[in-house]
């Protein structure tokens, strides 16, 4: 892939502290490419797993307040990138 | 991928067995055990890869060569408990006697409204832990069952007892929706029940000692219990023959702890006592052990000659 995207001040918070929650060694935060597939075999996404997706339930719970939850379609679409999931927390935090 | 265990006949073995038991609620338990009879003969010699598994894995449980007679028993244990399992689910559990082991530590956290995981297994009946927990206790059970596996048969359990279908967790949604059903059913202080002792194909699995062989445990229900920092309890439902079942239950750990620097190795750990667990009441109950297909990784298919009958 090119090279990727600035990421915003918002995004770049999530991505470090996805690193963190997921203990993603040799990861750099600002590195992530926003709009890269975070679960996945995809080349250039994390290649996540679901106990992962747990984790960054958990840490969004602890860090931001909001809850994703399995029967909102949105929160499901959040977990696609570090883009999805930074909109959709702020969109979240707001209402 | 036909020599995984979703494609095995036991599929289509206990469908028919079902549809038979189906005719038996009406008949009795009596009656429904005397059909068994042929329709265990019938298995016995149309299902090879059943018959080589149950010799497989008698061989270790019994510690000796079985012989066809206790392929047999093994069978009939199987459907013996398939029956019963209707008998559970239409709540006719008073015809049984069930014995019930519960250590405090486990009674303390099953009533405190705190979510935890029940691991089960394919031993025994876990219909007999069911009926106890929810029909006799009234606990907030949730069971993770994958519907894509069973459909017919969830189905046919879903009409024999609706308000066991507000008690599944569907297991084939995979991904990020189920952890968080998972994490919600918990978090709501809901028991969660899941199966320890089959990983499937695509499932990050950990490698354990069992009964003398290596075997795949699943890692999900491990990992899950650490993330969520949830205790873990384990549920053992054995059928003793006659009308009798003895469960039990264990408190396995308070929470499932895993450095982060070590944590593969501190989940393999966790898997291997739980694997001595099982050992411990497979041992207690050979004939209960009811993984039909090639369970051991170091026993292909076919690797096990004719000659080893008695």
């Amino acid at each position: 892939m090119s090279a990727a995207p600035a990421l915003s001040a918002d995004e770049l918070t999530m991505a470090q502290r996805l690193v963190d929650a997921l203990s993603l060694e040799g990861v750099n935060a600002s590195a992530i490419a926003p709009n890269a597939a975070l679960f996945g075999g995809h080349s250039d996404g994390l290649g996540l797993d679901s106990i992962d997706a747990l984790e960054i339930a958990l840490m969004i719970q602890q860090h931001y307040g909001v809850e994703l939850k399995s029967d909102d379609p949105q929160a499901r679409e959040a977990f696609n990138s570090l883009r999805d999931l930074t909109d959709y927390v702020l969109m979240r935090r707001k209402s | 991928m036909t020599r995984y265990w979703e494609q095995q006949r036991e599929r289509s073995f206990t469908i028919m067995l079902y549809g038979m038991a189906w005719a038996t609620l009406l008949l009795g338990r009596q009656i429904a055990r005397l059909i068994l009879f042929p329709i265990v003969g019938y298995f016995l010699l149309t299902s090879p890869r059943a018959v080589r598994a149950s010799r497989h894995a008698l061989r270790r449980l019994l510690g000796r060569k079985p012989s066809w007679m206790d392929v047999a028993r093994h069978f009939y244990t199987y459907a013996t408990c398939a029956i019963d399992r209707l008998y559970f689910l239409k709540g006719r559990e008073g015809q049984f006697h069930i014995t019930a082991q519960r250590p405090a530590a486990v009674t303390e956290i099953a009533s405190s409204g705190r979510g935890c995981l029940l691991l089960v297994a394919h031993l025994g009946s876990f219909e007999s832990l069911r009926a106890l927990g929810t029909t006799q206790r009234n606990l907030p059970l949730s069971v993770l069952l994958d519907r894509e596996q069973g459909k017919k048969m969830i189905g046919l359990l879903e009409r024999l007892n609706p308000q066991l279908a507000t008690q599944l967790i569907d297991a084939s949604l995979r991904g990020p929706a189920l952890v968080l059903k998972l994490k919600e059913a918990m978090q709501a202080g809901r028991i969660v029940c899941m199966m320890a002792d089959r990983a499937r194909a695509d499932e990050r699995a950990l490698a354990v000692q069992f009964m003398g062989g290596a075997v795949r445990f699943p890692e999900g229900p491990w990992s899950l219990a650490k993330a969520l920092g949830v205790p873990v309890l384990l549920g053992f439902g054995l059928y003793r023959g006659g009308r009798r079942y003895d469960v039990s239950f264990e408190l396995f750990a308070e929470r499932i702890t895993a450095e982060r620097a070590n944590r593969a190795a501190e989940l393999q750990a966790h898997a291997q006592r739980y694997a001595q667990r099982l050992e411990f009441h497979a041992q207690r109950a050979p004939y209960n052990w009811f993984n039909f297909y090639d369970y051991w990784a170091d026993e292909p298919a076919g690797s096990f000659p004719a000659s080893s009958f008695k």
